[in-house]
Parts: structure tokens; sequence; C-alpha cells
């Protein structure tokens, strides 16, 4: 018999009794059947549902994958984007048709691939959304976002996820974009091709949104580039900006990068400790190398949070002469203040007899790993045995911390 | 793109599932990881926040968390894991919602091994003769539902149905009962 069962009410038998054997030593078991006892209602249907959305949804339908590279807050707006007309189909219709259309015919191809690609993964969207929107109705739920007020930043971040399918179109290796065509076994079929009205919504929405992009001055081009240092190692996390202008990229683990700038744009690759870059755009592929720059290095001051280049420092940080060791001290990458806010707030306090109600501080040391996680754990003041555990599991499950050459001490209050 | 849809994920153990997820990035995975622990987790949430749809949320919430920062963590027993996070999750909600939070002071003691074993096949003699004192001196509900649960391995339904007993007495006297038997027979043993 499995817990399902349990929950529904047959409650005899070994079986049984196994499982309320395995509650007294299981909390995770035993908070759950409290659970299902102190609340009213059909616990098993609503597990099967819940069952079901998440097959559904961690089911590859096709271009989950594709969606999945780009942003994870651009996708779930495209989500969003896909509800907002299902739910406003015909009114937004006729808004989005009072948009006037001026692209320009050079970059017509390269607009309708990307129309082609933001049309895609919409319909792909709005037929998941269609499902899930289903079965949040049925649970009486709607979780529609707020529509109207919204259409704008939608539009902006619907640019974004656009031009990010488009670059993986074009790199063509590990995400091919291929039509979605309706799989006759499947039983959402009704689902799968949207309706006339919301595939001309779609269209019109998508249209809007290149058409913004289109019209500013001098056509956006596509370049790709990578950067390496002096041995020709790939640098990640240079930043790429394009002067005189907000927009910008970090290269990514393999030093690479693409970005959409203008013609004749000047590019500037920089990264602490090295002499900024600056390259005009002329070829749509790029090699940058990086040089060291030794006097950027002896001006850089440890000011406890962060480094800062010296000229921007006022008050009582105190320059460090290179050939001293400096002592870094790794800080939480959400900044002190909202650590010790996670803190407070995440912390459990024991309730098992040696500790309930105990309070006090318990001091724990640790060395941060070479992927910023915490590790070595010490506890250096001690509490009681439940407190010290939990201190350990907030430090263990926290944020990731940044690199330094010292170990990081942390006290929790109880 | 369909490698995830081998038969036999479902006997994958938790981590398993867990480093396939991790090294593949297929979310089937995860899913199928998910989907094992919603009655406990959906149990676990409906006991903090009380309310049957908030529940659904948060477990649906949980999953998109979850799966979006997995690879954050470095879990060592999935299970246990994901309980801390989840109860985590709903005393947030809570929080959030400025609620009060009930801090449960009854619950109950984890029990190390050593008092299951007493009713194992195999105990030893020492033990045996402590326990059989002890059992003597419960009152006698206490010793009638602790030896139809963990000697007749009866349910607690079953119980009732034996005994006439409330389905609450009969929790409240095995729970005390093994309270009772625990101090009893370490006072047995240490003498």
């Amino acid at each position: 018999m499995n817990l399902l069962h349990y929950i529904q009410g047959r409650r005899k038998g070994k079986e049984a009794h196994r499982i309320e054997r395995e509650a007294m030593q299981d909390a995770f078991l035993r908070e759950a059947l409290e659970g299902f006892e102190s609340v009213e209602s059909d616990h098993a249907t609503a597990i099967r549902r819940m069952q079901q959305q998440i097959t559904d949804r961690s089911h590859p339908k096709g271009r989950r994958i594709l969606l999945r590279l780009s942003v994870a807050a651009s996708v779930a707006l495209v989500i969003g984007f896909g509800w907002y007309f299902l739910l406003h189909e015909t009114p937004q219709t006729s808004v989005l048709s009072e948009a006037t259309p001026t692209e320009t015919p050079v970059n017509s191809m390269r607009k309708d691939k990307k129309l082609a690609a933001t049309e895609q993964a919409l319909r792909q969207e709005s037929k998941e959304s269609a499902m899930q929107d289903r079965s949040q109705q049925r649970a009486g739920s709607p979780s529609a976002p707020p529509a109207a007020a919204n259409s704008e930043m939608i539009v902006e971040e619907m640019d974004i996820s656009a031009v990010e399918l488009m670059e993986m179109e074009e790199a063509g290796t590990e995400a091919p974009v291929e039509p979605v065509t309706p799989k006759p076994e499947e039983p959402f079929d009704e689902l799968q091709k949207p309706t006339p009205a919301v595939a001309e919504a779609l269209q019109g929405k998508a249209k809007d949104v290149l058409i913004r992009e289109a019209s500013s001055p001098k056509a956006a081009r596509q370049i790709r580039g990578k950067v390496v240092d002096e041995s020709g190692d790939p640098m990640p996390g240079v930043n790429i900006a394009v002067k005189n202008r907000a927009a910008g990229v970090v290269t990514d683990a393999e030093g690479g990068f693409a970005l959409n700038v203008d013609d004749h744009a000047t590019l500037q690759a920089s990264f602490i400790g090295y002499e900024t870059q600056e390259i005009k755009v002329d070829t749509s592929q790029l090699l940058i190398a990086m040089h060291e720059d030794a006097r950027q290095l002896d001006e850089v001051v440890v000011v406890g949070y962060g480094v800062q280049r010296k000229a921007s420092v006022i008050g009582s940080a105190v320059a460090v002469e290179e050939s001293e060791p400096q002592t870094i001290v790794p800080e939480p990458t959400i900044g002190r203040r909202a650590y010790r806010k996670y803190l407070r707030e995440s912390l459990i306090a024991p309730t098992d007899g040696e500790c309930a109600g105990m309070k006090g501080k318990v001091r724990i040391r640790f060395n941060i790993d070479s992927g910023g996680r915490p590790h070595n754990l010490q506890v250096i003041r001690k509490l009681c045995d439940s407190a010290d555990r939990e201190a350990m599991r907030l430090i263990t499950e926290g944020c990731d911390w940044t690199q330094g050459n010292t170990e990081v001490t942390v006290t929790v209050d109880f | 793109m369909h490698k995830a849809g081998q038969p036999g994920k479902s006997t994958l153990a938790d981590e398993e599932l867990l480093s396939l997820y991790r090294t593949t990035g297929n979310a089937e995975y995860f899913g199928e990881l998910y989907h094992r622990y919603i009655p406990l987790v959906y149990g676990l949430c409906l006991k903090y926040l009380q309310h049957a749809e908030n529940a659904q949320d948060a477990v649906m919430q949980l999953y998109e968390d979850l799966a979006a920062k997995l690879d954050r963590y470095d879990i060592k027993v999935f299970r246990t894991w994901l309980y801390s996070v989840a109860k985590n999750h709903c005393l947030q909600m809570l929080r959030k919602e400025k609620h009060e939070i009930r801090v449960d002071f009854d619950v109950q003691i984890m029990e190390s091994d050593m008092f299951f074993h007493l009713f194992d096949e195999r105990r030893d003699e020492e033990q045996f003769e402590a326990l059989r004192k002890c059992m003597e001196q419960l009152p006698e509900p206490q010793r009638i539902s602790i030896s139809k649960f963990f000697m007749d391995e009866m349910s607690y339904a079953d119980i009732v149905d034996d005994t006439g007993y409330r389905l609450k007495s009969v929790k409240s006297y095995i729970q005390n009962g093994k309270r009772n038997l625990k101090i009893c027979i370490e006072k047995q043993i240490s003498q």
C-alpha cells in the first residue's frame, strides 16, 4: 500500500501500521500525515493533479530546452504573455491592429526568421499555458498576470528573448529551431494549435516587438567574439560594453559572447586587473586579447565589501602594498545585510528537550570552495546539539560566497 | 532529447536521478524525483499553511524554485534536504503573510534506534527483561496500545476497532507509553 491509500483512509492492516511506525522515526512523513489530518479536503485528487502538472512541466515537448537557455525571467514573462493573450484575446487584437509597421526592407529577411522563432516560442508557451490554465481553472485559482498594466514591460522582455532565440538559431549547434508540429497521439490535440484569433494576436505582437528594434538608427547586426588572456586561454566573466550605450554582456565560461550592435560601434572589454580594451567593430567575428595591467593592481584597495578603485574610496580604507599578502575575506553574494536578514528569518528554532527556548550564539568557521560554497564547517562556539546543527544548515543552504583567501566566521543568534 | 524516456527511470534512486539531472540538465529527471515527494511535501505544507490551495501553490512554487537552483547545493541525501527546504519555504510564506507562527512544542522527540530494537526478534536478555518489567508498570490503556502496535503490528485504526478507544487516545497512549517505557528501561539497565 502506498501513502496515497493511507491518506484516502485505508488505515487498517500491516501496511498501515508500517506507515505509522515509519512516521515515528521520520519527521518528514510524520509532519505530512499531521498536515493531511489537520485540513479537510480531497487530498488524493489534489496530489494526482499536482503530479500530472509536474509531469507536464518536466516532460520535454519539443523546444523546451531551448527556452531554458534563455534568461529565466524572460521565460516567466513569456509564459505570462501567453496567458495574457489567452485570457484577453479579443480586446488585445484590436489594440495591436493599430500599430503602424515601419520596417525597412533590408532587415525583413532576418526579421522573418526572428519572427518565426518568436512565434514558435510563443506558440509553444501558449500551448503549455493553455494546459496549465485549464488545470488552474479547475483548481479554482486562476493566476493570470495583471494584464493591461504590464503589457509594456512584457513587450520589452519579448525583445530580449527574440534576440536570444535568434542567436541560438544562428549558432545552429546546440538548439536548432524546428517547426513544432502537433503530435496526433497526444491527448491535448485541440489545444496544440492556437485558435486563429490567438495566432493573429501573437503575430501582431511579435511584429510590434521587431519594429521597435528596427526603428533604432543604423540597424543592429549581430557580432560574436571570444575573449582570451595573454596566453590564449579563454576569459569568462569579462564585461563587454558598447561604448556610449547602456548595452553590454558578460562572457560565458568559454570566453564567448554575442551582442547586437550598430555599425561602427566601439566595444569596451574590461576585467579587473586587466587593461580595458577598446575595439572598433568591423567584422562580425572578434577575438579580443586582454593584457594584465600591473599598475591597476596596486591601486586596488580592499574595502570590506567588494573591490573598488582607489580613486573612488573615501574614508578610512587603507591601501595595501602589493608585496604584503592581502587578506580578502569572502562575502555573501547577497551582501552582509541581506545575509544577516536571511539568518534571522530562516532560522527554525529547535524544539527538542535539550534546546527548546535556549538563547545564545552559535559561531561557525568555514572556508569557501572554488564554487563559492561553504565547506569545512566547524562549530567554534557551541550552544546545544540541534542549535549547532541548525546553524550549520543555515550556512550550508545559504547563498554563495565571493572568493577570498581566508576563512569566514559567522555567528548565528538563537 | 528523449533519452530520459527510457523505462526504469522510476526505479532509479533519488540521488541517481539528482545526478542525472545535474549532468544532463534534463528536467524530466528532476520532475520524476519531485513527483515522488509531492505527497510528502504537500502534507508538510498543509500542516504549516492550513489551507489546501496555498499548500498546492507552495508545492508547485517549490518545484520551480528548486529546479532552477538545485545545482548550487551540495545535497547528500535528497529526502532530508527537501524536508528542510520545504519546511523553510512554508515558514517563509507564513512570515510574509505576517501570520503568527504556532510553534509546536509537542513535537515528538526522535527516538533512538534502541527503542525500536526492543521489539525486534533478536534482543538481548537484559533488555528484554527490562522491557517486560516496564510494560507491567504501564497503565493498562498504554500497555494494551503499545503491545498491539509494536508487537502485533496493528495500525492505529486496527487498535481503535479492537479496543473501542478513540483514535486520539490511542495515539497519545502510544506516545506516552513510549516515553514511560524509555525512562523506565534506561533506569532498569543502569541499575
